[in-house]
């Protein structure tokens, strides 16, 4: 097999193509390593920020500056949001440019070898790269779009994938485990749908959604969102043989109707807005007369939202107007999601030329593998092994921590992305007018 | 009505040997279902049996087979649930309907939403409501619910009339068991009110007193909106039309009108419908809702009003069937009654999208609209099969590669 060589992780994240990073951190294979202190001036490319990156910084931060000027003259809420969602941009941004600066200053003053100051410089070089480096973080931290839902509390849902009962079973494990997680953070949770079925080897479960009332805590479990597998010798295995299943977990933003101002980019919600003339409320009934001739107790209702085709049905409630509540909620937070997919799946794929985003549903994100005692995740790459520990909800949080970080690279690339494609819109638009 | 296949019964044996007795009233597996979850919750939560779960068992069961034999569920559950209050239900009272629940929100949400988008005046009087024929007294306890929430400046007083005793006694526990339960205000108490009375009598001036004294009405009569859910099946239709758990236990006084010596007209079933309307002109309502069987019957109501010289117009229920016959006085600012888009809607809909998922959703589509897949979801597990076939052949693959290697 090709072993590939230590590579630096800072250098990678900075001009790596795209398609390089992800297979390396998914096999465990990038480390960190820190940067030796001083390099010399050919390395320097990978010190500065992407181009593309600065550009957007420099947008942001002029847009800045209007709006403080437009806030000095006339107070208004909504210009003070937005200024205050760019403000770290812009003060990242002059740091490091001051920094950038005065590492140039630094480098002509030590080349000047008959200058007494040239040792000093030459001392003062190292801590004006780390600066430069701190600062570069911190800027493409600030520039990265927070999730628009991030400060929403979420829904989850839990379903079994492939694997027949044996899923039904490991779905459970990952309700308990969940329960467990959030019981040691102390969120409130609330089971909306439980439904459990008894199997050979204990309680199975073949759907759970709960909801998370804590607020942000969609940030921090969106990463959770996708297909989890499960390696190890069932309950229902007679021969001893390891099995592979799956359960498919849903992390959805809990969007109500009173949550005002939005997040970076938006003025306010503009995805999960429906037209109620696109969305058709359909209630359960028997045929005949109806009224007083019947005294049915049915009460589902099914939403269907015909621009999308997203359908929800519930009949959980005996009351018809709770069911219908319910519904719209969820209803809002699937469309809202799958516009957001798009919206970013558009960008990437501008980007890219190639239409397969990789990291949507389809890939496993996580292994248990209860015969390694071993939790994998295959984003990040990193593993835990203590799987009972794990299961009972300790060691989740930093597994995410590490997720988290991957995301922001990927994020990073999204906003590229969407830069790129703004560019070229105006491109096309110069010329159209030429 | 499809029929269920043994394998089906057999399954529940097992695990749940109390559903196939709920499937005989419920008839579809999903809503028998639905049945056996809120009696076992409602046992659940009795005190009585905290600590004795062989007797919890005992009673569910009991409940099951009452509920086999018709009973419905919701004096089995003592409760069902109006809207944001709940109404108690008990033989002698009619259970309320969900088709009264949508008219009750149309009339107060539409009034609200009128007021907060100022095409009418904020009301400076009471508003004065008249609930005719109440029964169990949902419509009153639901429109003091939704009027609570709007603030009105005045206030308003709501008045709830009927002729059985049980019902009104029922209706007044129903109030005290909302505002235990907070969802009713303690003032409630004081604004609601449940009066005895026969509007069959040739002679109603005794009953127009009591209402009058009930509302403070001096000179001026006027009350804002009398709203009324009065018996409307013909004898006829009682044999042919309702259902036998109706016909069983529920009261017959409250389904099918009396006929009277002095009252008998060509339709039994539209008895009351002349006798609220003499009621609204007595006090000189500005709007009148009324529940009708639908159809005919809403034509017939709509022509009596009109030659009473009242501004009508026809709702339709969620079920598409004409169940709501609204009357207004002419040049009253009730006239936004007329609002014919809040009826069920026509949609339009992309037919490439939604070709299996828009179909009408009725009884007999229940098991299937239990086992529906969202198209996310179907999304979701082809790409799951996709992964899984991907990932059988890696792993091949591997296989032959390590081989090789050997």
């Amino acid at each position: 097999m090709i072993r590939p060589q230590w590579v630096c992780r800072h250098c990678l994240s900075r001009i790596r193509p795209v398609w390089f990073l992800r297979p390396l951190a998914a096999q465990n294979i990038v480390k960190r390593e820190f940067h030796a202190s001083v390099r010399s001036s050919q390395q320097d490319e990978d010190l500065f920020l992407n181009e593309s990156l600065l550009k957007r910084a420099k947008q942001l931060s002029t847009e800045h500056d209007t709006l403080e000027k437009q806030l000095i003259e006339s107070f208004d809420t909504r210009v003070a949001a937005r200024a205050g969602h760019l403000r770290p941009v812009s003060e990242a941004l002059k740091q490091y440019e001051e920094a950038v600066e005065n590492l140039e200053l630094l480098r002509s003053m030590a080349e000047d070898t008959n200058s007494p100051l040239s040792s000093m410089a030459a001392d003062d070089i190292p801590p004006t790269i780390d600066s430069i480096r701190s600062t570069s973080a911190a800027l493409t931290t600030a520039l990265v779009p927070r999730n628009q839902f991030a400060s929403y509390p979420c829904t989850i849902e839990i379903r079994p994938g492939t694997g027949g009962s044996e899923a039904t079973l490991f779905t459970n494990d990952l309700y308990k485990m969940y329960s467990s997680f959030f019981s040691l953070l102390r969120w409130q949770t609330n089971i909306i749908s439980y439904q459990t079925h008894n199997e050979v080897g204990g309680e199975g479960c073949s759907e759970l959604v709960m909801t998370v009332s804590t607020p942000e805590s969609y940030d921090l479990l969106r990463h959770e969102a996708g297909v989890h597998r499960v390696q190890r010798v069932p309950a229902t295995e007679s021969k001893g043989r390891t099995h592979t299943s799956t359960a498919t977990v849903m992390v959805l933003p809990k969007l109500g109707e009173d949550e005002g101002d939005f997040e970076h980019g938006t003025d306010e919600d503009p995805l999960a807005q429906l037209d109620m003339k696109e969305v058709r409320v359909d209630v359960m009934r028997a045929s005949g007369a109806g009224g007083q001739h019947v005294n049915r107790t049915e009460s589902a209702i099914r939403m269907t939202h015909m621009p999308t085709g997203i359908v929800v049905s519930i009949q959980d409630s005996r009351s018809q107007h709770k069911n219908r509540a319910t519904a719209m909620t969820i209803l809002k937070a699937k469309v809202a999601e799958k516009r957001r997919k798009e919206k970013e799946e558009e960008a990437l794929s501008m980007r890219r030329g190639v239409v397969k985003v990789g990291a949507g549903r389809s890939d496993k994100i996580r292994t248990y593998n209860y015969t390694q005692n071993r939790v994998t995740d295959h984003r990040s790459g990193e593993s835990n092994h203590d799987l009972p520990r794990f299961m009972n909800g300790e060691g989740i949080g930093a597994m995410i921590e590490g997720v988290k970080e991957w995301d922001m690279q990927r994020s990073v690339e999204v906003m590229l992305a969407m830069q790129e494609m703004e560019d070229e819109k105006k491109k096309q638009q110069q010329q159209q007018k030429k | 009505m499809p029929r269920l296949s043994i394998e089906v019964l057999r399954s529940f044996s097992n695990r749940r040997p109390l559903v196939p007795l709920l499937l005989r009233q419920a008839r579809s597996v999903g809503q028998a279902y639905s049945e056996y979850r809120w009696l076992r919750e409602f046992v659940l939560s009795l005190p009585q049996f905290k600590n004795s779960p062989y007797n919890r068992y005992q009673y569910l069961k009991l409940l099951c087979r009452r509920r086999a034999l018709g009973v419905p569920l919701q004096y089995l559950l003592k409760t069902q649930p109006f809207g944001e209050v709940d109404i108690l239900c008990a033989k002698g009272a009619l259970i309320p309907r969900p088709e009264t629940e949508e008219t009750v929100f149309r009339v107060f949400e539409g009034l609200q939403a009128q007021i907060s988008s100022k095409n009418i005046p904020r009301p400076e009087k009471q508003l004065r409501v008249l609930d005719l024929c109440t029964g169990p007294g949902s419509i009153s306890l639901l429109a003091a619910n939704l009027l609570q929430k709007s603030n009105l400046p005045a206030g308003f007083r709501i008045l709830g009339v009927d002729v059985s005793e049980k019902a009104l006694k029922l209706a007044q526990r129903s109030l005290e068991y909302n505002v235990t339960k907070n969802s009713l205000q303690k003032t409630t108490r004081e604004h609601v009110g449940f009066l005895k009375g026969d509007l069959l009598t040739s002679n109603r001036t005794q009953l127009y007193e009591k209402i009058s004294s009930f509302f403070g009405l001096k000179d001026d009569k006027t009350l804002g909106i009398v709203i009324s859910n009065p018996p409307y099946i013909s004898p006829t239709g009682y044999w042919k039309e309702t259902a036998r758990s109706v016909r069983l236990f529920e009261p017959k006084l409250a389904l099918v009108p009396l006929a009277t010596h002095n009252l008998v007209s060509e339709y039994q079933e539209d008895l009351f419908y002349p006798i609220v309307e003499d009621v609204a002109q007595y006090f000189q309502a500005k709007a009148l809702v009324l529940e009708t069987g639908g159809g005919e019957q809403s034509e017939r109501v709509q022509a009596m009003l009109k030659t009473k010289g009242w501004e009508t117009s026809i709702w339709t229920d969620f079920a598409g069937i004409q169940r709501n016959v609204v009357a207004w006085q002419k040049n009253s600012e009730w006239k936004w009654l007329r609002e014919p888009e809040n009826d069920f809607p026509v949609y339009q809909f992309n037919p490439e999208i939604c070709q299996n998922i828009v179909q009408p959703f009725t009884e007999s589509q229940v098991d299937r609209a239990e086992l529906f897949t969202c198209e996310l979801c179907k999304k979701q597990e082809e790409d799951i099969a996709r992964a899984n076939e991907e990932r059988a052949k890696a792993e091949i693959e591997a296989e032959a590669l390590l081989e090789r290697t050997r």
